[in-house]
């Protein structure tokens, strides 16, 4: 599928088949994610691959953003300690979430390429994710990304606006901007 | 090894839980739909209890909801609408049952 087709063409799905995420795919998956750019290219960012139905489950009990019914999810995390020590406390409250973002879409990404859906999930339950995921204390689960086969009878798609698009000053608009 | 409950409603009670943490940071709308979506996870896990009766009224609300939610995203008008159709449904139901059982 050309780029520009993939960009169009992605979007969240909640709807999913009960078909298994093959573990080729989830490998391709966590590789389009860490080949988003790192502020710093600090090595601190944390895959886990979750697709044992019954911790799936789990996630989707205490996350209550995970709406969907996919039968695999990709946690993206932070190793905290890393990030302090190489960014600071910038990079670790605002940068690592915007590193943690441009992972998830280039997993969103790469699952439209595969025939794939995704899902993004972000909440205030953080301590419940470390608990099921066992994570140690310095590592922050940022996002999960849902990922599964579509279902015949997809989700409706959200209609995105373009933004105001603005030439070298706010107020400007830069002329037959538009996809 | 210690006994492990099987009890269907544990589901939506758990949502409930994590959901009553994520509702202090999250915006109002979000709060509904949690709401909602844990209606539809009861709706399910009470089809699952012993003895539990078909409930077709209560069937065709999870139907509407799981086909509905999504719109929370896209439409905020067209989800407090639908929102509003949904409760005067139930509203009915509720009064039908309760003058069903004087």
């Amino acid at each position: 599928m050309e780029f520009f087709e993939v960009v169009a063409r992605r979007r969240m799905h909640r709807h999913f088949s009960a078909e298994p995420v093959s573990h080729e795919d989830l490998r391709r998956l966590v590789w389009a994610g860490s080949r988003a750019p790192q502020a710093g290219n600090a090595p601190v960012r944390r895959f886990i691959v979750v697709d044992d139905p019954a911790i799936v489950r789990t996630l989707r009990q205490v996350m209550p953003s995970f709406i969907s019914n996919a039968p695999a999810v990709i946690a993206i995390c932070t190793d905290l300690d890393q990030i302090a020590r190489l960014m600071g406390s910038r990079g670790r409250d605002l940068v690592s979430l915007i590193d943690v973002g441009t992972a998830a879409e280039n997993i969103a990404l790469a699952a439209t390429a595969l025939g794939l859906g995704a899902c993004f999930s972000q909440s205030s339950t953080a301590p419940a994710l470390s608990a099921v995921l066992e994570l140690p204390d310095h590592v922050r689960p940022d996002m999960l990304v849902a990922v599964g086969h579509i279902a015949a009878t997809p989700s409706m798609p959200v209609r995105m606006k373009l933004p105001p698009i603005d030439l070298n000053r706010f107020g400007e608009p830069l002329e037959g901007a538009g996809a | 090894m210690s006994e492990t409950p099987d009890n269907p409603l544990f589901d939506p009670l758990v949502y409930l839980v994590a959901s009553a943490r994520d509702c202090l940071d999250g915006p109002i709308l979000y709060a509904a739909l949690r709401m909602i979506e844990a209606v539809s996870r009861t709706v399910e896990a009470a089809a699952e209890l012993p003895n539990a009766a078909p409930d077709p009224f209560l069937a065709e609300a999870k139907r509407r909801i799981d086909a509905e939610k999504d719109s929370v995203m896209a439409d905020r008008e067209h989800f407090v609408a639908w929102l509003d159709g949904l409760l005067i449904d139930f509203a009915n139901e509720a009064k039908r049952r309760n003058l069903a059982r004087r």
